[in-house]
């Protein structure tokens, strides 16, 4: 048996989108809902700024709710640092004209620049910052500032930046050169700006895009609040225009904030050079705003303006609260802290900088704060190499001993030693590691360069060459001096250097091994903080971590046992530092050591005295060894706690079938069930395995997140995974498995019921929805007596009395992001239901927000996760807005084993797969679709009874072309330009299939037989989905057709590609795209698959999805069947053209079109108004 | 040396233990209430220049006329010889130096110095040799008084200038240092200076980093003019409090204005202090925390 440590990447790619920084606006949903509430809340904030309205360049009122409602506009948002160092936010508005109109009146002397003509007014701009700042922090200190700006233009036009989706495809072309534009922008003061870029929504809400530049200034406020939190800042006074004022300093000067500041300084984007000052435009500007001094100010005032918010005050400084150990000297003059110096301090915290007082003592008090700085800063200033010091172990080269190690077994695998025994011999380690401590531990001292820290010059190098050192093109003036400086600053810090300073050339400094162990625990962070460098040898501050290694008891697992499962393991706590492993015995003999530093097994540890006690304290609370079940263990094992600085951080270590669960590729490991014989149909390889993984869980007891790529049979493998437990639990003697509820978007209701009918005939199911739907003690029978209750979110909520009072045997989510907002009603609702398995089914586990994932896995396995405001403590923020590479790492670790995701791009997915999969997706009516339907079939039928001959053909043309539209949106039938979202049901059903697709980084065409509809969707698309989406229609010129089709081919251009049926159906060659949605029906299946092999083609390793969006009830569904029962038949009444339908009785009509009951999904609560009522849930407005 | 800011607006005195050292060795001196008229005229920022060179102090006193009197001190400067007696003590240990350099005058100085048989400070009140243009026929007259204590406080910022007044800049000393260790090296046949002088740096990367890339002007920045560039995201900071969040101030030490001040009355030597550490320290730690808790909670 083979121990496996758990290290599990199986949702590598997702976190790599979330350290990059996301997909941007991959499903917006999330972005659009948030920002109303936050709207509606800040808006009276923002209602009380007196702010002229700005000149709107168009004309027009502009609002961002008109923005909403045409469903066409976005804004993209930019910012500049203005010089008057103030946040100066502008946008670009997508529906603009594109070029500038001429200065009305006469023309002046001197030119003045034009308005941008394509930039948001004051208002609109107001209208965007509610949403961009939800919790309203810059909501005072805003004032509306005109700008110019030199922007990249052709003629009379600005260019418009790449965040800004236009809707005509006609870029302008021609040679760009740089003009002056006036702009509109919001001007923040600089502790407002800190406020909004440190809590502007990871996503741009809806309506909105973010330009680069935004990014830029977030990134630059997180850095000044790292300064601040590292310290790295000074206090000083400054005589500014009206006084003097008391700031705050940014300290960058260690190689680390260098670092950092200058890979800030080369992203600037040069827009935020642009700024033209002076009434001269172009001609009065000669000057470049250099880079480096923008990002000086920009960090000087984002640093000043965060400490004076974040600093508590002088309320919490005594003066001189030392007094008792101070020196007896401290009398008067000095005695009393001076009123100026107390007037500074509290400026140093207050919003204003303003300090009051004696002219003369503040400038003496400034002078003084310089000299206290320059006199540090002599040592620091200019710097190319800095002092450094390489602590250097006894027996030499630790990494020498390191890599050696690392070719033997690694000391993880080997089976536990006995504890006396392990006891014995760390202790007989100590022993040499003390004998070795008296002998020779080092400190050498090295120059090391600034900014290539790999360069280092040992201190012999630096002795040999008095005035000047060159390496490697880089050039040391006064190498000895340098080093020597150092030298005498470190001496403050670090006591223990004085006796190597008794030479006249020292190279380094004897230590004892409790010296050393002073010098990492107590010098170190002080040395480091001061800008020294620290090379500490690789084992130092590994911190002990808690190890559970767990083996199941006796033989493997057999699937056979797979339903009851006790599954006891025996365990045992070890502890873990890097590589090593030790027993408890073993620690607390270290404890015991005063210096905890000894060479254990031929490795260095060393640990400080507050982890071996956080250690010990954790395993004190705990039995060190024993028996508990699989499930429990994996609880305890993979759990994260509260928190992560008073505990160690926990793993686990199992062997057996658990290992192979715990294992990266546990959907392999595990033993396969075999194929459930009801199952009509074959399971591909990849779904066995899925059905075997789900299988094992559901043993454990342990909720599982199936999380395919769309369209690799989530469907399916549930369905085999419930034949399979109910075929083999009569022979296992057990009681029957308890019935399934699965819950799903009323959207898929009908697509279950026929699945399972197709697929698992044996089961017995039971759809839950509708007007006629079963109540209480009716519900509970049928859902008991059945094996699959199938429901809507909406109704699990409803019924959820009566559902309760099911013994389910599991609850299932289908879509399972629709609880993605843990403390929404209609999760928190689904989270009280209760069965002895969870499965959670859904191609994006996370959309947008990591948080999403732990609504769900607590949904799954409650408490795994902790509680909300932890995990985005924990894990979401730290992952999300600081990159934290290891906690992402730790946050995979625990959910992996209950995360199976398989992608279609994998090789071993795309050969088990067909190449070209073909799928019927359900829609329903709105309310409003369904009354407009009905109202056009009821004209119809009257109009044809009237007439005959052409004319009833051309009456019942015209109804099904009307009819067709109906289906697509009430707005393209009534072609009133109305409100585009929320009102059609199949319009809802793209938007969730181009989520998926887009969160998967698949492309998508989508074809359309109405040319202007095709229009409007698109443009609807742009701004609900936030990114490109092109439009090709029999309009398109050559040329622009050629460049459409080359960008979406390219993996940097647009992912969504509207075409109309006739222009896009033939001569296309768009295979970059994976699906293809026919968003209305042609009744001729020939010339949808025309269309369809637009992205096909023979020989091409992808895999294809062809998704036909059809309104159920309604003459779509009937005419699929239709096709599909009959499809030779269909073949030969089916010409070309739909022209035999206007060959039929008025009776057969009147079958075909008249709407069903089914058509609307019940109680109104379809797939839009769900997601509005989730949105009302959200903002607790509903009932 | 160059002068003082000649605004009137020094009104501190030294408060090191070498400046507080100075003073009080002036009281020993037995001046009187003539030092205490030069404190409180140096507080009120009489003193509009100060020039320390080797072996003199110049100084501009405004007084009772509208001409600002001159002081000029100059005390007894070591000769070549003793000159070369003290190099050969200083560069005998690393630390003297070390500590200079780093702004410290070290505490032991004086009887490194002595070991050279030198006194760094005036053995006698004559051997300063002051003078001054005032009528007053006092030594000293509250003018020299006044720059007393401002020479101390700028003993504070350069203890080098204590060295200085013996006669040589802390360049010419630095590089008389260099030139000792140097010629020690060869004396002792250290190993080869040049042979392994280049081979044996370190280097891991050979990418090099140096000189920043001119700055491209805005007209010919057109085409990224929009974009970050992908290297932002390599940005990596973390938000977490540092452990020693008051570090920065450990390394700045004490500040002058907050701490005991010399003057009459305050002894020579005694420990320093840092009540800018005490006053700020917890605001540095207050801040940090504060800067940790608003980076995970938005």
């Amino acid at each position: 048996m083979r121990a496996v440590v758990v290290s599990v990447a199986r949702w590598s790619e997702l976190e790599q989108a979330l350290l990059d920084g996301g997909r941007a606006g991959a499903g917006s949903a999330a972005g659009s809902s948030g920002s109303r509430p936050a709207a509606g809340e800040s808006g009276s904030d923002w209602g009380r700024q007196a702010l002229p309205m700005g000149r709107g360049p168009s004309g027009a009122c502009e609002s961002v709710r008109g923005l909403r409602e045409t469903g066409t506009a976005m804004l993209a948002v930019h910012a500049i640092w203005s010089r008057e160092q103030r946040l100066c936010i502008w946008a670009e508005h997508s529906t603009l004209p594109a070029r500038a109109q001429g200065r009305p009146g006469r023309r002046p002397k001197v030119p003045r620049p034009l308005p941008h003509p394509f930039a948001a007014g004051t208002a609109l701009l107001l209208e965007a910052m509610r949403a961009l700042d939800a919790a309203g922090a810059a909501s005072s200190a805003t004032a509306a500032a005109t700008l110019t700006l030199r922007l990249p233009s052709l003629e009379a036009s600005p260019q418009a930046s790449p965040q800004l989706l236009r809707l005509t495809d006609e870029v302008p072309v021609g040679p760009l050169g740089l003009r002056a534009w006036e702009v509109d922008t919001l001007a923040l003061e600089p502790a407002a700006a800190a406020a909004l870029l440190l809590s502007l929504p990871p996503s741009a809400p809806s309506g909105i895009a973010y330009g680069d530049s935004l990014q830029f200034f977030v990134e630059a406020a997180k850095l000044a609040l790292a300064l601040i939190a590292a310290g790295r800042l000074r206090p000083a006074l400054e005589r500014g225009g009206h006084g003097w004022r008391a700031r705050w300093l940014a300290v960058a000067d260690g190689p680390a904030d260098a670092a950092q500041i200058d890979l800030l300084t080369r992203s600037l984007p040069p827009l935020l050079r642009a700024e033209v000052v002076g009434e001269g435009g172009e001609a009065g500007n000669s000057g470049e705003i250099d880079p480096q001094w923008l990002v000086s100010g920009l960090m000087t005032a984002l640093v000043d303006a965060l400490a004076r918010e974040l600093n508590p005050g002088p309320a919490q400084i005594q003066p001189y609260p030392h007094t008792g150990a101070g020196p007896a000297s401290v009398a008067s003059p000095g005695h009393a802290l001076p009123e100026t110096v107390a007037a500074w301090l509290a400026a140093l915290a207050a919003d204003d900088p303003l300090v009051v007082g004696d002219d003369r003592e503040l400038a003496a008090l400034a002078e003084a704060l310089e000299d206290w700085w320059a006199a540090a800063e002599r040592y620091a200033a200019q710097r190319m190499f800095r002092t450094c010091f390489r602590l250097v172990a006894p027996d030499g080269d630790d990494s020498d001993a390191d890599e050696q190690a690392g070719e033997g077994p690694s000391p993880s695998t080997e089976a536990p030693q006995p504890s006396d025994g392990s006891r014995a011999q760390l202790l007989a380690a100590v022993d040499a590691g003390s004998d070795a401590a008296d002998a020779a531990w080092r400190v050498e001292f090295l120059l090391q360069h600034k900014d290539d820290p790999s360069v280092l010059v040992p201190a012999a190098e630096v002795w040999a060459h008095s005035d000047r050192l060159a390496a490697l093109e880089r050039v040391l003036e006064n190498p000895q001096e340098r080093l020597l400086g150092g030298l005498g600053h470190a001496l403050a810090l670090w006591p223990e250097l004085a006796p190597a300073l008794e030479e006249p050339a020292p190279t380094s400094v004897s230590l004892t091994a409790e010296q050393s162990y002073r010098f990492l625990t107590e010098s170190v962070p002080l040395l480091e903080q001061a800008g020294f460098a620290v090379l500490a040898p690789p084992w130092w501050r590994q911190r002990p971590r808690a190890r559970l290694v767990v083996r199941p008891e006796g033989e493997q697992w057999e699937p056979s046992e797979m339903f009851g499962l006790s599954g006891l393991c025996a365990y045992e706590w070890r502890v873990a530092i890097g590589d090593q492993t030790l027993s408890l015995a073993e620690l607390e003999a270290l404890a015991e050591l005063k210096v905890p530093v000894v060479k254990a097994r031929g490795r260095w540890i060393a640990l400080t005295a507050d982890d071996v006690e956080m250690a010990l304290r954790f395993f004190k609370r705990r039995q060190a060894q024993g028996r508990a079940s699989a499930a429990e263990l994996l609880r305890e094992g993979l759990a994260v706690g509260p928190a992560g600085r008073e505990r160690p951080e926990v793993e686990i270590e199992a062997a057996g079938w658990l290992g192979a669960l715990l294992a990266e590729d546990g959907d392999r490991r595990i033993e396969p069930v075999p194929a459930p014989a009801g199952f009509v149909g074959e399971l591909r390889p990849y779904q066995q395995r899925g059905v075997s993984w789900l299988a094992f869980l559901s043993s454990l007891g342990m909720g599982a997140c199936l999380a395919d790529d769309m369209g690799l049979g989530k469907t399916v493998q549930l369905l085999a995974l419930l034949l399979a437990e109910r075929e083999r639990a009569p022979g296992q003697g057990g009681q029957a498995p308890g019935p399934t509820l699965l819950i799903c978007p009323v959207s898929v209701t009908g697509n279950w019921r026929r699945e399972a009918e197709r697929f698992a005939p044996a089961l017995r199911v039971h759809v839950h929805h509708g007007r006629e739907r079963l109540r209480d003690a009716e519900l509970v029978g049928a859902a008991s007596s059945g094996d699959l209750l199938i429901t809507t979110y909406a109704l699990a909520v409803r019924d959820q009395a009566a559902l309760r009072q099911v013994e389910w045997g599991r609850i299932a989510l289908d879509e399972a992001q629709n609880i993605k907002t843990y403390e929404a009603k209609q999760t928190r609702a689904i989270r009280s239901l209760r069965a002895r398995h969870r499965v959670a089914l859904t191609g994006t586990p996370v959309e947008n927000r990591l948080s999403e994932l732990h609504s769900i896995m607590d949904f799954l396995n409650p408490g795994l996760l902790g509680s909300a405001a932890g995990f985005r403590e924990q894990f979401a923020t730290p992952i999300e807005r600081w990159r934290d590479g290891a906690a992402a790492a730790r946050l995979r670790r625990a959910t992996g084993p209950f995360i199976l995701r398989r992608v279609k791009t994998d090789r071993e997915i795309i050969s088990d797969l067909p190449e070209k999969i073909e799928m019927r997706v359900d829609c329903h009516l709105t309310r409003e679709q369904a009354s407009l339907y009905q109202a056009v079939v009821a004209e119809m039928l009257e109009r044809v009874e009237q007439v005959s001959g052409i004319a009833r053909a051309g009456v019942i043309l015209q109804a099904l072309v009307k009819l067709k539209q109906v289906c697509n949106h009430p707005a393209h039938l009534l072609k009133d330009r109305s409100r585009f979202a929320g009102r059609s049901g199949k319009l809802a059903r793209l938007e969730e299939l181009l989520d998926e697709a887009l969160a998967e980084g698949d492309k998508v065409l989508c074809f359309t037989q109405f040319a202007e509809f095709g229009q409007q969707l698109r443009g609807h698309l742009q701004e609900r989905l936030g990114v490109e989406v092109s439009f090709l229609h029999g309009g398109t010129t050559k040329a622009a057709r050629d460049q459409m089709v080359e960008r979406f081919q390219s993996p940097e251009g647009p992912s969504v590609f509207v075409l109309s049926l006739k222009a896009g159906g033939t001569g296309l060659n768009l295979t970059a795209a994976s699906h293809v949605i026919h968003y209305d029906r042609w009744w001729n299946p020939a010339v949808e698959d025309q269309a369809t092999d637009r992205a096909f083609r023979i020989g091409q390793r992808k895999n294809v999805q062809v998704h036909k969006l059809t309104c159920v009830g309604t003459l779509e569904e009937r005419i699929d069947l239709l096709l599909a029962d009959k499809r030779e038949l269909a073949q030969q009444i089916v010409g070309s053209s739909e022209a035999w339908l206007t060959e039929m009785s008025t009776g057969q009509l009147r079958q075909l079109l008249t709407l069903s009951a089914d058509a609307v999904a019940a109680d109104g609560v379809d797939g839009v108004d769900a997601a509005v009522l989730a949105a009302a849930d959200q903002m607790g407005l509903a009932a | 040396m160059t002068a003082v800011p000649a605004s009137g607006t020094v009104s501190e005195t030294g408060t090191r233990w070498w400046s507080r050292r100075f003073i009080a060795l002036l009281e020993s001196f037995g001046l009187g209430s003539r030092l205490e008229r030069g404190l409180q005229y140096a507080r009120e920022g009489h003193v509009i220049e100060l020039d320390v060179e080797p072996g003199i102090v110049l100084a501009k006193v405004e007084g009772s006329r509208f001409t600002p009197y001159r002081v000029r001190i100059r005390p007894k400067v070591f000769s070549d010889a003793q000159w070369r007696r003290a190099e050969k003590v200083i560069a005998a240990r690393a630390a003297t130096l070390a500590r200079l350099l780093a702004g410290e005058l070290p505490d032991d100085i004086e009887a490194v110095l002595a070991d050279a048989k030198l006194a760094l400070l005036p053995t006698s009140y004559e051997e300063l040799r002051v003078s001054c243009t005032c009528p007053d026929k006092a030594n000293p007259c509250k003018h020299a008084a006044a720059v007393y204590y401002i020479l101390a406080s700028r003993f504070d910022a350069d203890p080098f200038a204590l060295l200085t007044l013996r006669g040589r800049t802390s360049e010419e000393l630095i590089e008389a240092l260099r030139v000792r260790r140097a010629s020690a090296r060869h004396a002792l046949g250290a190993k080869g200076a040049g042979r392994e002088a280049i081979g044996s740096f370190v280097v891991a990367s050979g990418t090099s980093v140096d000189g920043r890339e001119p700055v491209r002007p805005l007209a010919e920045s057109l085409e990224r003019f929009w974009r970050c560039g992908e290297q932002l995201a390599r940005l990596d900071v973390t938000p977490l409090a540092a452990e020693r969040p008051d570090a920065l101030l450990r390394r700045l030490g004490p500040l002058p204005t907050l701490e005991p001040q010399a003057g009459p009355g305050a002894g020579a030597g005694a420990a320093e202090d840092a009540v800018a550490i005490a006053l700020l320290g917890d605001a540095y730690a207050a801040m940090a925390v504060a800067a940790e808790r608003r980076a995970l909670s938005a």
